[in-house]
């Protein structure tokens, strides 16, 4: 067993909130999660294995690299009821798609180093079908260079515990993060999120948005911080945080961040969390939907924004079938 | 109070004045059982205060320096005198207050304010009041304002020992330790149930000793039904060596009554300001804090409220400058613990001239407060590129009946409103001085109109360094 020390917060605060960072004990992975590979010809995908020289820990090892055009590569990675561990790289000198499925039902770290080069792009789009009793932690981290945008869309439809540090660094100027996320988290189910944006560059951009659901004993935390260097001057970041709480044995955190050390830049951010109100209640009930059948709806349709914006049907497919299975 | 008109009319010396120390008694630096102890002598405490004060010194030695805030690196308690006893006892009149002691006071404009629109006066210098003066017609409805350690030895002794450092046990952080350790002066305040009085209460904090702490102690209980403003004013000559103000405030808030709480701080930039604050709000009352954080080096000031019934609200509206060399880090927190209470926090911040300010928060709603609403919202403006600012709110939700909303924003002074005033004939500094006054608009809004004054005043004064 090890303590993992994770998602830590950029500028912490008041120790009594327990939020400044995750603790959580877990497995030491016994071995390297199992992992398929599809890729278009164009994009250089190789599947292989790594040792962690601190750790000891072997990882299956992928690394994606597009040098030009566009292309898409698709992964799966799933920790076969046991500890795994993997370790994905990827860089675009293009405009790269990744589909990543994340599976299992035992503990499965995944670490994620991405790199857009200048001009380019990379759209990651996660999709979260570990079971019920399953666990991930997820440590991401992305340099992205001038004028490349890093777009990440991510679906947590709810684990015993899922954790994922996200940084992303705008390194050049006009940079550009678009990040949305959609969660789910029942009765049991922890979610445990610690995004970080870093502009660094001149004229980069940000934007963060989360929408989730949180029923029976769930529990969920989200860090969101955006870091305006010094000398990241006419850049804008935003973060938006919806939640819709479905229980009244629900734990919300939610922790939306703002430091900023330049002059000239523009930073907002909001959140809006609480239950149905009756008036809405009222509408859906004077045409025909009880309670249940209104919840279920919002809960599915978590899933549709995600499928919408995925634009992918095996996506979709594998989203659905999820989240049809809690619902 | 001081008012003058205009930004031109300000004095800077007004706060900056200082005193030769000729004190009737100063604590040798440090923090021992054998300091404690010889304060304790020295303020006559009842064997329980005596025994708390030492408990409170063990808890502090166990404690931490918090590290998650601004450094204290250059706060070094071994070199802060924690009792410093001026030349005077406490007066009820200001004929009677040493000369150079009652000048200060003048030139800060007490005296001048409790007679135009104040119904009570305290007056600390240092380590303790040296006036306290109530209008008869306030003592007439039953209103008790006085010192705190006469309080402590008068009718309401037991009502103290019941009250004292409970909302704020000494457990609670390093500071608030240190303040059940060593603090002295500070303000009772009691208002009976159904009273309502119409002008404020005013308790003003002056510390003139070099390298010396205040730990002043403000206790105020509002019965039901009654409705109180209590206004806090704190100033100092600048050193070069750290000064500390470690105070405690405790309110106690009675079923549907209202207190409200205003602060204009102006401590000098030598200053560590470590204050603690906290309201306990009972069912269908209410709290309104204002506060105009300004000076301190560093501060650590988040006035916090319990609302404890059912229908309790607070509103907390403030406003913090960090200018050269301050790290301010201010703002608000607020447990839910009954159904359909309410809260609202709304602050602005500015931060110039390598000034770091920190605007922190935290909302929590618990598992009984059913029906709850809490808003929170926060804006910053970065005067130049050489500053910081941060914001960091949390909101921590343990029920699905209620409402939430979070909104900030952090920016600069719009060049076309600049232009828009320059193109009316204003000259570029007073066009971002207005902008800056109005932006400030939240807090001074809420103030009497002298402190209004005296803040825009002070705003005027960062914005022409």
């Amino acid at each position: 067993m090890t303590e993992l020390r994770i998602n830590k917060l950029p500028s912490p605060t008041w120790n009594f909130l327990k939020v400044n960072e995750a603790v959580i004990n877990w497995d030491t992975p016994a071995g390297k999660a199992a992992v398929d590979i599809n890729a278009d010809e164009i994009v250089s995908a190789v599947g292989g294995e790594q040792t962690d020289e601190c750790s000891d820990i072997n990882y299956a090892a992928v690394t994606v690299k597009l040098r030009e055009r566009s292309g898409s590569v698709r992964i799966n990675i799933t920790d076969e009821g046991e500890s795994r561990a993997a370790a994905l790289s990827l860089v675009s000198e293009g405009d790269l798609t990744a589909f990543l499925n994340i599976g299992g039902s035992g503990s499965l770290i995944v670490d994620v180093n991405a790199k857009v080069q200048s001009s380019a792009k990379i759209r990651l789009i996660i999709n979260q079908t570990t079971s019920h009793s399953g666990r991930l932690v997820m440590r991401m981290n992305t340099d992205v260079l001038s004028g490349g945008t890093f777009e990440i869309l991510s679906f947590f439809p709810g684990t015993s515990g899922t954790f994922v540090d996200n940084n992303v660094r705008l390194i050049g100027n006009e940079a550009i993060l678009k990040s949305k996320t959609a969660y789910i988290a029942g009765e049991g189910e922890k979610l445990d999120l610690n995004y970080t944006a870093d502009q660094i560059g001149k004229r980069t951009h940000s934007d963060i948005k989360l929408r989730g659901a949180l029923d029976g004993t769930g529990e969920k935390i989200f860090r969101g911080t955006i870091d305006f260097k010094q000398g990241s001057g006419g850049s804008v970041g935003s973060e938006s945080e919806n939640v819709l709480l479905l229980s009244d044995d629900v734990v919300n955190k939610t922790l939306p961040i703002i430091l900023c050390s330049e002059e000239d830049i523009s930073g907002i951010h909001g959140a809006t969390i609480g239950d149905l109100s009756d008036e809405e209640l009222i509408y859906f009930a004077s045409r025909g939907f009880s309670k249940e059948q209104v919840l279920k709806m919002l809960k599915n349709s978590i899933c549709e924004d995600f499928c919408r914006d995925a634009n992918d049907p095996q996506t979709e497919e594998l989203a659905v079938k999820r989240t049809v299975s809690k619902v | 109070m001081n008012s003058p008109n205009k930004a031109s009319e300000i004095d800077r010396s007004i706060y900056d004045i200082r005193n030769d120390e000729d004190n009737d008694y100063r604590m040798k630096s440090g923090l021992t059982s054998d300091i404690v102890e010889r304060l304790s002598a020295e303020k006559n405490d009842p064997e329980w205060m005596r025994d708390f004060r030492l408990r409170s010194l063990e808890i502090y030695n166990e404690i931490p320096t918090p590290q998650w805030g601004p450094s204290l690196d250059g706060l070094d308690i071994d070199n802060i005198s924690t009792y410093v006893r001026p030349k005077s006892d406490m007066k009820g009149s200001w004929e009677e207050v040493p000369d150079d002691i009652k000048e200060t006071f003048e030139r800060l404009g007490i005296p001048q304010a409790e007679q135009k629109s104040l119904a009570g006066v305290g007056a600390q210098y240092d380590s303790e009041l040296v006036y306290h003066n109530v209008k008869d017609s306030v003592m007439q409805q039953g209103v008790v304002y006085t010192d705190l350690e006469s309080a402590l030895r008068g009718e309401y002794a037991d009502l103290i020992k019941e009250k004292f450092m409970k909302l704020v046990p000494p457990s609670d952080h390093k500071f608030a330790a240190l303040h059940g350790a060593v603090w002295s002066g500070g303000s009772f305040v009691y208002v009976p149930k159904g009273v309502h009085l119409d002008i404020p209460l005013q308790s003003y904090f002056r510390l003139n000793a070099k390298g010396a702490g205040q730990f002043e102690h403000t206790l105020i209980i509002v019965e039901d039904e009654a409705y109180l403003h209590f206004i806090e004013g704190c100033s100092a000559p600048k050193y070069n060596v750290a000064n500390l103000h470690a105070g405690c405030v405790e309110l106690y808030v009675g079923k549907n009554s209202v207190l409200r709480y205003s602060t204009v701080e102006n401590w000098s930039k030598n200053m560590y300001n470590l204050n603690t604050k906290r309201a306990v709000c009972a069912e269908g009352g209410r709290v309104e804090w204002v506060s105009g954080s300004f000076g301190s080096h560093t501060s650590y000031l988040y006035p916090m409220t319990i609302l404890n019934g059912e229908n309790a609200s607070v509103e907390f509206t403030g406003i913090t400058f960090a200018g050269e060399g301050q790290n301010l880090d201010t703002g608000a927190k607020v447990v839910h613990s009954a159904p359909n209470t309410s809260s609202y926090i709304n602050t602005r911040s500015i931060s110039k001239s390598g000034g770091v300010s920190t605007f922190r928060s935290s909302v929590k709603i618990n598992k009984n407060a059913k029906g709850s609403k809490a808003s929170v919202s926060c804006e910053s403006l970065m005067l130049d590129d050489i500053s910081r600012s941060d914001t960091i709110p949390a909101m921590d939700i343990r029920t699905g009946s209620c409402a939430v909303g979070h909104e900030a924003k952090i920016g600069r002074i719009s060049d076309d409103e600049v232009f828009y005033l320059m193109s009316r004939g204003v000259s570029e500094e007073d066009a971002r001085a207005t902008i800056v006054r109005g932006f400030a608009d939240n807090v001074s809004k809420e103030l009497p109109l002298e402190y209004a004054v005296e803040m825009n005043n002070l705003i005027s004064l960062e914005m022409k360094k």
